[in-house]
């Protein structure tokens, strides 16, 4: 009796191109199998299933919702496609099921479920999740699987336990690398060209679109640099999706008129031929959706990922940095312009992205090594061993068994929220935890951008902490912004960023780092009074004698501040900051009998600061230091024990996070 | 059931002495006290040894390194030494001792199971949910007025139960009538979240719980006498004078907690004890209908709820800034540099000169 397998997985092309390669070597496989595909009408499915010649059954589905009236069109629609794939189910009984996740696949692997459940099917279930982040429907049917292939080896952790399978992402066939020579000669390259081959995937992608039109000019100064840019063109009828190759029209319209037309770009609304353009590339720019950076990695192809933020479970992001890992790929991040305001979409920038080809480019020894890198992530059979596992499940063979290529311990940085990062950035500082790597880095500062200029104070908050713990120094700017911005504890946490940033920034900067201290110094708020200050101290050495001068003056008057922390920061501060035995002796001298011991903690320091600076004379410096109140009604609670257990936990080397 | 035993010894001839609420009052104390220092180490040990212990947590620039590992779940200690003694001293047949017993358990209960998903999830942020801890504390008030204004179930007179007396005037009240319902479920949590703010630093909720509850005794003990209650113009309660006894029982269980809380504390209260004592103070200070009395006798929870509050929610919430330098206010202080028993030991003074004003209040009218 031929085997009858039923297909699902849809609502975008990522989802079916997968589902379509398993048919493909399930076919060869089982020559008279009966193969059908059940998803949406109007979505990628519908074309690409008929076209690969595979009959489709239709059924409603939809995205989820946020939670609102959005409810009712959803459930309705879900329940409606549930009810027609019980119907396809109990019509052609299928012998497996293949699901390739997507909202599309809800309405077959939800009716099975409940056939199962009912005892009126034993149809089992294989899935397939294409990312290195299990997506939402998959996560559901990894549930209700009997068997779940994933093409990361990290995505294991986040299946249920022993259902989990690593086959690899399969790709077409048609994808075995080409020959470079034919390939350039068909496009009219010369050989000894360096040539740059961008495309966004099928629909095209803004981000590169425009990180190409506007790095281009920059590029192309270079004589023997050629650009293939695949444009995409939107799918189907509807006017709202992206229209890749009308954006690209524009922008050259407005950017780079003299661009249109120049020889060594070139450009493409549909690029048919894929083959022939990786062939003929040294390097791919793309974007990080599962099939294309695997296609990339079969072709063997050096490449620059450009993954597309604020994805669910940041997937692309997740692909990305599994390759980079692995050395097969350099990952840049889209980030928000914080000159844009607020509510910008991420995006590259064009001279970003021309330094980061050029750079790439420069080595042809490291680009050799990224596709090597690139190829060994693709070695693993990935349609032959879903074939194997589709046999498995339909009692025809043993349960495959596969290893993984890559060691699948995580990046630290992935998947943290705000909270997250700042927890993990003060470990590093305090030698709990390791220090990032490049890329985890790199991925950790795409992001601060986006909380500086996020429409939640708290958010605001967090990522001037961040940026001052990560040491990132372009935003100093937007801090200095922030320092002087409107919600208080903001501003505090902007000047606890420039505080930590002091140390990083040029003499260019300091003008108007020292106004915004300036403002900081006089804010109604305690806390931000504090921390001004605080930055002052940490300010001190880079500065010159005039802005010593005005600001010593400035913090002096801190000294009689209702506020305990502003004094005693303004103490550190004046210890470090005063060139002059005046005004500082006087404003200290108010502070001996302060009520708060930490104040008086703080003057013993200063002080003996300022003597050993040489701006008090020692004598004086004692006579102060003996006027100070001694008593205190606090001290250090730690107690012997304690600090034996501490220590002996300090001693035994801590497990890597 | 000693009670009920003796009771029935003096049938045949035994002491009488055991009748008086004073003499079992007395024993009461005693013998919580007694068992709580006894069951206290075993127990702190086996909760250590069960994994039952505090987690580090960072507020700001205050780090409880030096307190991590410690056990909690203390409240259990307190639970036992307390109800245990009041089983065996209290009238088991009274009403309103049914009620403490009741409150005691519902809390202590829930306070465990918050903290063993604290401890289950090694997180203390994943307890029980904020807004399902606050639920659980409206719907036991609420069933501590229907108990207080429902006359099928009342063991109070008629419009006794529905009186708010207020403290400083004489025979001056307010009756709330159903309105009852509202303020004693309003009155439940409050205690109930104002304890458990207050229980931050060792033996710092300890000791005002204790006082109030001595307070609570004082005026348990007016209510249910004829005689005083006439002479000193309050409401006569029959039977609420048993009220004492468990207070007393309460009380010394407490002050044995206290011998191993404080400062630095072997063993903490965990959410089970302040919400344990949280439930029980509320719950006697609405059955001997002296609700504001106990807000004064407890002012130092009226503060830490309230700075809290005013931090939280108009501060960070509505402001964006901090108001106060740190809340609760014990933080504040800790924050200044105060040392932490210098900070206990002074709010146990202003807790003392609060229940002094509240018993003063008897007279001072």
């Amino acid at each position: 009796m031929p085997r009858r397998f039923l297909l699902t997985g849809g609502g975008t092309g990522g989802h079916v191109t997968p589902a379509l390669a398993a048919a493909g070597a399930l076919r060869e496989r089982y020559p008279d199998a009966e193969f059908r595909y059940v998803g949406l009408k109007d979505k990628a499915e519908g074309v690409m299933a008929p076209r690969a010649g595979y009959p489709l059954s239709a059924v409603t589905s939809r995205g989820w919702p946020p939670l609102g009236p959005q409810l009712i069109p959803f459930a309705w629609d879900l329940g409606r496609g549930v009810l027609m794939a019980v119907a396809v189910l109990l019509r052609h009984r299928p012998s497996l099921i293949i699901a390739t996740g997507g909202y599309a696949s809800a309405p077959v692997v939800l009716a099975n479920a409940a056939l199962r459940a009912l005892r009126l099917s034993r149809t089992p279930l294989l899935v397939h999740e294409q990312n290195a982040h299990l997506g939402r429907m998959n996560r559901l049917a990894a549930g209700l699987a009997d068997l779940v292939a994933v093409s990361f080896a990290e995505t294991l952790a986040q299946v249920p336990d022993g259902r989990g399978l690593y086959v690899g992402y399969p790709v077409r066939r048609s994808c075995a690398p080409g020959d470079r020579r034919a390939a350039r000669e068909a496009l009219g390259i010369p050989s000894r060209a360096r040539v740059v081959f961008a495309f966004g995937g099928s629909q095209g992608a803004r981000t590169i679109n425009r990180a190409v039109v506007d790095a281009a000019r920059e590029l192309l100064a270079d004589p023997d640099l050629w650009i293939l840019h695949g444009c995409g063109r939107p799918f189907g009828p509807h006017g709202r999706s992206y229209d890749g190759v009308a954006d690209v029209r524009d922008r050259l319209r407005t950017h780079a008129p003299e661009l249109a037309e120049h020889p060594r770009y070139l450009r493409y609304d549909f690029i048919d031929d894929m083959a022939a353009c990786y062939a003929a590339s040294d390097l791919v720019v793309c974007r990080a959706g599962a099939g294309s950076l695997m296609e990339v990695c079969a072709q063997q192809r050096a490449a620059l990922v450009i993954p597309k933020a604020n994805l669910p479970g940041d997937h692309q992001v997740r692909n990305a940095r599994v390759i980079e890992r692995a050395g097969g790929c350099r990952v840049l991040y889209e980030r928000i312009d914080p000159t844009a305001g607020r509510g910008d979409e991420p995006m590259v920038a064009g001279p970003v992205f021309a330094a980061a080809v050029a750079d790439l480019l420069a080595e042809p020894a490291r680009l050799a090594t990224m596709a090597a890198a690139a190829a060994q992530l693709a070695t693993t059979d990935a349609r032959r061993l879903l074939a194997e596992c589709a046999a498995f499940l339909l009692g025809d063979g043993p349960r495959p068994r596969t290893a993984a290529p890559v060691d699948p311990t995580g990046d630290r940085v992935l998947g943290l929220d705000a909270a997250g990062m700042e927890r993990l950035l003060q470990q590093v500082r305090g030698g709990q935890a390791t220090a990032l790597e490049p890329g985890e880095l790199e991925l950790l500062l795409s992001k601060i951008d986006g909380l500086l200029t996020s429409g939640h104070w708290l958010q605001r908050a967090r990522g001037c902490r961040i940026a001052g713990l990560a040491a990132y120094a372009p935003a100093a700017g937007l801090l200095q912004q922030l320092a002087t911005g409107d919600v208080p504890l903001v501003r505090r946490d902007a000047f606890v960023g420039l505080r930590l940033l002091a140390p990083t920034l040029g003499a260019d900067d300091h003008a108007s780092l020292l106004s915004a201290i300036r403002h900081g110094l006089g804010d109604d708020y305690f806390e931000a009074r504090a921390e001004a200050a605080a930055a002052v101290s940490e300010l001190a050495p880079a500065l010159d004698l005039p802005a010593r001068r005005s600001l010593t003056d400035a913090v002096a008057r801190l000294v009689t501040d209702t506020s305990f922390e502003a004094r005693m920061a303004a103490c550190e501060a004046l210890g470090r900051i005063a060139d002059a035995p005046e005004p500082v002796a006087t404003a200290l001298a108010r502070l001996h009998f302060d009520p708060v011991w930490k104040v008086r903690g703080a003057l013993f320091d200063a002080y003996a600061r300022l003597a050993e600076r040489g701006v008090l004379p020692p004598h004086q410096a004692r006579r102060a230091l003996d006027g100070i109140l001694i008593t205190a009604n606090g001290y250090l609670t730690e107690y012997q024990i304690r600090r034996c257990r501490n220590e002996a936990m300090r001693r035994v080397p801590q497990q890597e996070v | 059931m000693l009670y009920l035993l003796m009771r029935a010894l003096e049938q045949v001839g035994g002491p009488a002495v055991f009748r008086y609420v004073t003499t079992r009052a007395a024993l009461a104390f005693i013998f919580g006290f007694v068992v709580v220092l006894a069951v206290g180490r075993p127990l702190i040990h086996l909760l250590y040894r069960r994994g039952i212990r505090s987690f580090e947590r960072t507020y700001g620039d205050i780090n409880t390194t030096a307190k991590t590992g410690t056990p909690i779940m203390g409240g259990l200690l307190m639970a036992l030494g307390g109800l245990g003694s009041a089983l065996l001293w209290c009238d088991l047949t009274n009403p309103f001792v049914w009620m403490l017993f009741a409150a005691a358990i519902y809390f202590a209960g829930f306070g465990m199971l918050d903290d063993w998903l604290k401890i289950r999830h090694r997180n203390p942020d994943r307890g029980i949910g904020r807004a399902l801890k606050l639920t659980s504390q409206l719907v036991f008030g609420l069933g501590v007025g229907l108990y207080l204004a429902w006359p099928a179930i009342s063991p109070f007179p008629a419009a006794v139960g529905t009186q708010l007396q207020i403290p400083f005037l004489k025979g001056a009240f307010i009756d709330l009538g159903f309105g009852i319902l509202i303020w004693s479920a309003f009155f439940i949590a409050y205690h109930v979240n104002a304890v458990n703010l207050t229980d931050g630093l060792d033996g710092l909720a300890t000791v005002p719980a204790i006082l109030v509850l001595t307070v609570i005794a004082v005026f348990a003990y007016i209510a249910g006498n004829v005689q005083l209650s006439g002479h000193y113009l309050y409401a006569f309660i029959p039977r609420a004078s048993e009220i004492t006894v468990f207070c007393a029982a309460v009380i010394g269980a407490g002050l044995g907690f206290l011998w191993y809380v404080c400062h630095p504390a072997s063993i903490f209260l965990g959410d089970t004890g302040s919400l344990f004592i949280g439930g029980v103070l509320g719950t006697a200070a609405l059955l001997i209908r002296q609700e504001l009395v106990c807000v004064v006798a407890g002012l130092i929870f009226l503060i830490e709820l309230t700075s809290t509050f005013v931090q939280e929610q108009i501060g960070f919430r509505l402001l964006k800034r901090r108001l106060l330098p740190r809340a609760p206010l014990h933080h504040a202080f800790q924050h200044r540099g105060m040392a932490e028993s210098k900070i206990v030991v002074r709010f146990w003074i202003v807790s003392l000169i609060c229940t002094a004003m509240a018993l003063m209040t008897i007279k001072f009218r």
